[in-house]
């Protein structure tokens, strides 16, 4: 026991030794003669993290050398990067429960405590047993799995938590990948009878979703999605996104056509995340896999951006680098796709996964700031229209807003069995 | 005595007969009670228009007392019977027994027995038909040989029907002498959301007529009850009755619409008045027993010249109020439905009056045309507002619209679809 203590200490001491001398060691590698060494030391004095950021900013400040202190700088804003993104995408902890008629409160307060996630549930459901299995699995799934298993409960994700309350959980063809989840929602079938000939078009509804610790901003299919049939043969799944889109409305519910294949969505559907199969094969009934590539953004900061506003004769003009353009109708200001005349065959990322939209103002020539108030926009249609008080189509105004910074996570989901028809 | 002389006999017999009972009829219009004067009026006309020459000729000489304006009116329905029966005449029936026929000498046959011209292309002129048919509609004679060689279609253009090479749809069909009631199409939308399913359909129909039948419109006119699979009435929309939630419009000629979160497809030809939808059709529905179906065939036998004031407001003329609303901006001249405004249930104007008819005239009577500048969208009858530019100013006092009133008669017809398979 008398040898134990000062062990104990001299183990906790250590590393904090070990660290400082590390990053003095790493330091001196940035000024070595080889590229390929000091951009190796940029890595590994990255990979130390937060706790070398005390350490690396005094080194910093007592560099001589131009180079070390330019490279010590990228190594600290990476390292703060990199805080930033693990706060808001943290790894996932996997979940192992062995629950025989365990009331779902327990159950759920477990699961808490693996998974990092607060779970709750209304008092209503809080004594009914649940009884599952799982070893090392997602929560989302063992979430999914204990609701399928009750068949009378069913979980939502708000406001950062999970919360259970009475309901029927949907048995959906769902895939699992850390802490995200990818889910289809619907399945519609479309078949015409000319009694000259018969067609079908098969719809098939994606949802990309997360755990409530990611705090993505979007998480969107980011390609076509590779399916093959219980034969092995490839099926051709198209995304709306991608179109041609020859119409689509201007409501949360509405209707795209998408090459002459009409296709009726609710609100919360992503064109992203709609994919169709025209002219399907008679027999084809289940999709035995379904691989989808999927982009989760997460927002890791914003930067000020100007944008001079179109005025005088000239009415219509670029918004910066984005793919849409301004129309400056005076005291209201329209934001369309910039290809195609705002009426764009591609649906390209909406405004709100660029830029922080309670950030916008308008700043007219005499340098007053003008709060610009958005006027209601049904559904996901890429158009955007602001009021601003006072009428700015004289010229000389600028549009000013915060560019989100993004951070991507891409995810690869495997759906299998997908049955599309009965 | 020969047959032609036994004809001729017989026709003397019927002539006798008509001048017998014309000459009788036209002594009792002078009878001195009312009643039996108006009985020969109605009487006379009941002789049809075999008795129109005749009456004709009685009315050339005829004085102006009420014997003379009896006659006239006589004559007048008259004459507007014998439109009506030029513009639908009445249906002839074909009976033919083919076996391995020409084309051409099978469509001649069933062409000279129905009154209706019937040709086809050189190219299938020799193909062979083999048809048993008795006392059937030219349409249905003429469906059934395109199924049965399978390689022919026809359609009805230029009032002719046409033969030439094609694949003839076999739609559920049904036939009230010469109209045809046809379904051209059928729309089956299946949604699966894990928790609920639900299955729409939208049925498309088409109604139609021998092309000796000059109808100015048709339009199937109310939702088919259509059986379910126990006979119970189904609950169909129609889509030219409900409230259109989208409406879209592709260059091609496709619209599309949302109709009770349905969508509906108009491709071109498609025309609303035949579309019927149903939400949430019962699982497993696959065949209707029985669909029926009303429609109505309007003909054209003629048009009365109408001169009212150009003035804001309801368009009313001699013979009564329109349910329309006449109104002039000056240089145009816009004319809205009141159903528009809710106020009383409109039908399209076109089928009132003749749209390419009106002229503004000025106070000298100095004529300023109209054109008539109404778009409809695809498939859609431009029913709720008109809209005519002059070519002129409309300015100033006492101008008077002129235009013509169509005089048409309406066949109401019920269609009865049996065994309408939906789907496999």
């Amino acid at each position: 026991m008398k040898l134990l203590v000062p062990l104990l200490l001299a183990l906790l001491a250590f590393p904090q030794d070990s660290l400082e001398e590390r990053v003095r060691r790493l330091v001196d590698r940035l000024g070595a003669e080889e590229i390929v060494e000091r951009e190796r030391a940029v890595r590994d004095l990255v990979g130390l993290g937060e706790p070398a950021l005390p350490a690396l900013e005094k080194a910093g400040a007592a560099s001589a050398d131009a180079e070390t202190v330019q490279r010590l700088k990228t190594v600290v804003e990476q390292i703060r990067r990199n805080a930033v993104i693990a706060k808001a995408s943290p790894p996932a902890r996997p979940v192992t429960v062995s629950a025989k008629d365990q009331p779902l409160k327990a159950f759920l307060e477990d699961l808490a405590v693996q998974s990092g996630v607060e779970c709750a549930c209304v008092d209503a459901v809080a004594d009914r047993p649940v009884t599952l299995e799982a070893k090392d699995e997602p929560l989302l799934k063992v979430l999914d799995q204990a609701c399928l298993a009750r068949g009378d409960i069913a979980f939502e994700m708000v406001e950062g938590k999970i919360r259970i309350a009475n309901g029927t959980s949907r048995k959906t063809p769902a895939a699992y990948s850390g802490p995200f989840r990818l889910r289809v929602t619907k399945v519609a079938l479309q078949e015409t009878n000319t009694f000259a000939e018969r067609r079908a078009n098969l719809i098939v509804f994606f949802q990309c979703d997360g755990q409530p610790d990611q705090k993505f901003k979007s998480a969107l299919p980011r390609e076509a999605p590779e399916a093959v049939d219980p034969a092995g043969a490839a099926v051709k799944l198209r995304r709306v996104s991608e179109g041609p889109v020859s119409m689509w409305t201007t409501s949360t519910r509405g209707t795209v056509v998408v090459d002459e294949v009409a296709i009726t969505y609710d609100e919360g559907d992503s064109f992203d995340g709609i994919c169709f199969v025209k002219d399907a094969p008679a027999d084809l009934r289940t999709l035995s896999s379904v691989k989808v590539k999927a982009r989760y953004r997460f927002a890791i900061g914003n930067r000020p951006v100007r944008v001079e506003l179109p005025g005088g004769v000239k009415r219509m003009g670029p918004m910066g680098d984005l793919p849409y353009q301004i129309h400056n109708a005076g005291q209201l200001i329209y934001i369309l796709p910039a290809a195609a005349g705002g009426r764009s065959s591609q649906m390209g990322p909406p405004l709100e996964d660029l830029i922080d939209m309670s950030s916008v103002k308008v700043v007219d020539s005499k340098g007053t700031d003008n709060p610009v108030t958005a006027m209601p926009r049904p559904g996901r249609t890429l158009q955007y229209q602001w009021r601003v008080d006072r009428d700015i189509s004289g010229g000389g105004a600028e549009l000013r807003f915060d560019m989100v910074e993004m951070f991507d996570r891409d995810v690869d989901f495997e759906l299998k069995d997908v049955k599309l028809r009965e | 005595m020969t047959t032609s002389a036994i004809l001729l006999a017989l026709l003397l017999a019927v002539q006798d007969s008509l001048d017998e009972r014309l000459r009788g009829l036209l002594d009792l219009l002078c009878a001195d009670d009312i009643e039996t004067r108006e009985k020969a009026t109605k009487d006379l006309v009941a002789l049809g228009v075999e008795a129109l020459p005749r009456l004709e000729k009685i009315l050339e000489s005829a004085t102006d007392g009420e014997v003379g304006s009896r006659v006239k009116s006589v004559v007048e329905k008259l004459r507007r019977e014998a439109k009506v029966l030029r513009m639908a005449p009445p249906i002839r029936l074909v009976s033919i027994s083919a076996k391995d026929r020409p084309l051409k000498a099978f469509l001649e046959e069933a062409g000279r027995q129905a009154g209706v011209e019937c040709v086809c292309v050189d190219a299938v002129a020799d193909r062979p038909v083999t048809l048993e048919a008795k006392g059937e509609p030219l349409l249905k004679v003429l469906d059934r040989a395109c199924l049965a060689r399978g390689d022919v279609t026809f359609d009805i253009a230029e009032g002719k029907v046409r033969v030439a090479a094609g694949t003839h749809r076999n739609s559920p069909t049904a036939y009230v002498g010469a109209f045809r009631a046809r379904l051209k199409r059928v729309a089956v939308y299946e949604s699966n959301d894990f928790g609920d399913r639900r299955t729409d359909l939208v049925l498309y129909l088409h109604v139609d007529a021998q092309p000796d039948q000059k109808c100015c419109s048709v339009c199937a006119t109310s939702a088919p009850p259509g059986g379910g699979p126990a006979g119970g009435g189904l609950p169909f929309k129609a889509a030219s009755e409900s409230p259109l939630a989208t409406w879209m419009s592709e260059r091609s000629g496709r619209t599309v619409l949302l109709i009770d979160e349905v969508p509906v497809i108009l491709e071109e030809g498609d025309r609303i008045d035949g579309i019927y939808v149903l939400k949430g059709a019962p699982a497993g529905l696959k065949v209707l027993p029985s669909l029926r179906l009303r429609a109505l065939y309007r003909f054209a036998v003629g048009s009365v010249s109408t001169r009212v004031p150009l003035v804001t407001g309801k368009l009313s003329t001699e013979s009564g109020g329109l349910p329309f609303y006449i109104q002039n901006s000056g240089r145009h001249v816009f004319i809205t439905s009141l159903q528009r405004v809710g106020r009383e249930p409109s039908r399209p104007l076109e089928e009132l009056v003749e749209l390419d008819s009106f002229v503004v005239l000025d106070k000298e009577g100095k004529e300023i045309s109209l054109t008539n500048q109404t778009v409809a969208p695809p498939g859609f009858r431009p029913q709720f507002r008109y809209q005519l530019v002059a070519d002129g100013d409309l300015k100033g006092e006492g101008l008077t619209i002129r235009f013509n009133l169509v005089d048409a008669v309406e066949r109401d017809v019920e269609f009865e679809l049996k065994d309408v398979k939906l789907r496999d």
